[in-house]
């Protein structure tokens, strides 16, 4: 670079600074004119009116819940009786003692796909279990629809088979695509079922699987599945009328 | 000349321990009502054998019940009540609502869904599972009470977030309680963070419309 280039490149540094000390002026002197006196007098009474509105809300929002707080206390002093819970509470402890599972019980957690076998407030076992996947199945004509979701609520072990077959319903069909048989025989698959099965109900049971690496996640038709070990054990010490429940 | 009586400092120590005892029995009393209260309504639930969920924010936890029988327990972080008290009686969950709420998938017949191996080793299902659910989301209550639940491990939010959060929520509440109020109505809302998201989801799984809640709040 020679002498007269660089001072040409200086010159034109300085010019860029300028024009932009020249805008930063012009533009912070028009945002100042927008604040003239009468435009600043409205902002103020803008921002004091919001803080009047914004306080005021909250002093009323305040006492309103106050208020509401004392005539709760007072009416809960007043209203709620010693002798009259008291004898209540003990009739109804010992009718739901009379109602709770006694000897095992079986929770499934549809969420966490956990199935946990307990006796009174003990956890006795744990295993990971296949749910319901929740998918909707229609049939072509929409005359039938399928939600495959593991039923929740309190049920009971109804039945417990050895070797089970598993008798396909029309929706495992339809899911196929393939014509649903007339005769019986032809629905019959055997040995996908595991060795055990335990009934609770409407067509659901708890049994064995073939997908062990799916066990853990909701994939089932609203069975629950459970791996080989775990289902040997439940169908050793789970007895018939043992209650299951699913949440 | 007549000499004045004097009032013993024992006797002077004995009324002030008394005065300060007093009040304090008292609303020991009233909690321990208002307790064996909410454990006789929390029974008659527990006597129609469907399952039931008992938000109790004096101690920090809700807890999924049926018959007695405490189905699964989640501790909470931090609960916040705003607005009007309630009995601990029981109110009915009417709707839940989240920014997005899960879609079940519709399987095509003739097409059964087939587990798809992801990269990471886990299968890819075309199911409804506990990490399609919301993990912030608000439960509305009979009675004018909502319920918001979020979780400590993703509500991690910037200064400037927090105070515009807590901006709004100044500004929301005492409105809505106003307005409730005019129209005659209690308006209550709880805010309560789970520790994990995981937790937030396995509760909005759990909970189906029409659940009956007790939700304890305190006296004080």
């Amino acid at each position: 670079m020679t002498r007269i280039d660089r001072q040409k490149y200086l010159q034109l540094v300085m010019n860029k600074i300028r024009q932009c000390r020249m805008l930063l002026c012009k533009t912070s002197m028009a945002f100042l004119s927008v604040f003239t006196r009468k435009r600043l007098r409205i902002c103020l009474w803008i921002l004091s009116g919001l803080t009047v509105v914004f306080g005021g809300l909250q002093i009323t929002g305040r006492m309103i819940s106050q208020r509401a707080r004392n005539e709760f206390n007072r009416e809960m002093k007043n209203r709620i009786v010693d002798r009259e819970l008291d004898k209540k509470a003990g009739e109804l402890e010992k009718k739901i003692k009379k109602e709770s599972p006694k000897g095992f019980y079986l929770v499934i957690d549809t969420a966490q796909n956990t199935l946990t076998l307990r006796k009174n407030d003990n956890i006795i076992h744990e295993a990971r279990v296949s749910c319901g996947s929740g998918n909707i199945l229609e049939e072509s004509d929409s005359k039938r629809r399928w939600i495959f979701d593991t039923p929740r609520g309190e049920f009971t072990v109804q039945y417990k088979l050895k070797d089970p077959v598993w008798i396909k319903p029309d929706w495992a069909f339809i899911e196929e695509g393939t014509a649903i048989p007339k005769s019986r025989q032809e629905r019959i698959e055997t040995g996908v079922l595991g060795d055990f099965a335990l009934g609770f109900g409407n067509g659901f049971f708890i049994h064995g699987t073939l997908y062990t690496r799916l066990l853990g996640r909701s994939v089932t038709h609203g069975c629950v599945r459970v791996g080989d070990d775990d289902l040997a054990l439940l169908y050793r010490k789970v007895p018939i009328g043992t209650r299951i429940f699913i949440y | 000349m007549k000499k004045e009586k004097h009032i013993p400092h024992s006797t002077l120590l004995l009324l002030a321990l008394l005065s300060a005892i007093a009040p304090a029995q008292e609303s020991t009393d009233i909690v321990t009502r208002f307790q064996k209260y909410q454990h006789t309504q929390e029974l008659l639930l527990a006597q129609k054998g469907q399952p039931y969920f008992i938000c109790d924010l004096t101690e920090g936890r809700i807890e999924l019940k049926t018959k007695g029988i405490v189905l699964r327990k989640w501790n909470t972080d931090y609960t916040c009540l705003s607005g009007d008290p309630f009995r601990p009686d029981p109110v009915n969950l009417l709707a839940r609502e989240a920014a997005s709420l899960p879609q079940r998938e519709h399987i095509k017949p003739g097409e059964p869904p087939a587990p798809a191996m992801t990269r990471s080793g886990r299968f890819r299902l075309t199911s409804y599972e506990l990490e399609d659910m919301p993990d912030r989301y608000s439960l509305f209550f009979s009675g004018q009470v909502e319920l918001k639940i979020c979780s400590t491990e993703k509500d991690r939010k910037t200064g400037l977030q927090r105070f515009f959060h807590a901006l709004t929520r100044e500004m929301t509440i005492p409105l809505r309680t106003v307005l409730s109020r005019l129209k005659g109505r209690h308006y209550t809302r709880i805010d309560c963070a789970l520790p994990m998201a995981d937790d937030a989801r396995a509760l909005f799984w759990a909970c189906s419309d029409k659940t009956p809640w007790i939700i304890v709040v305190s006296l004080r």
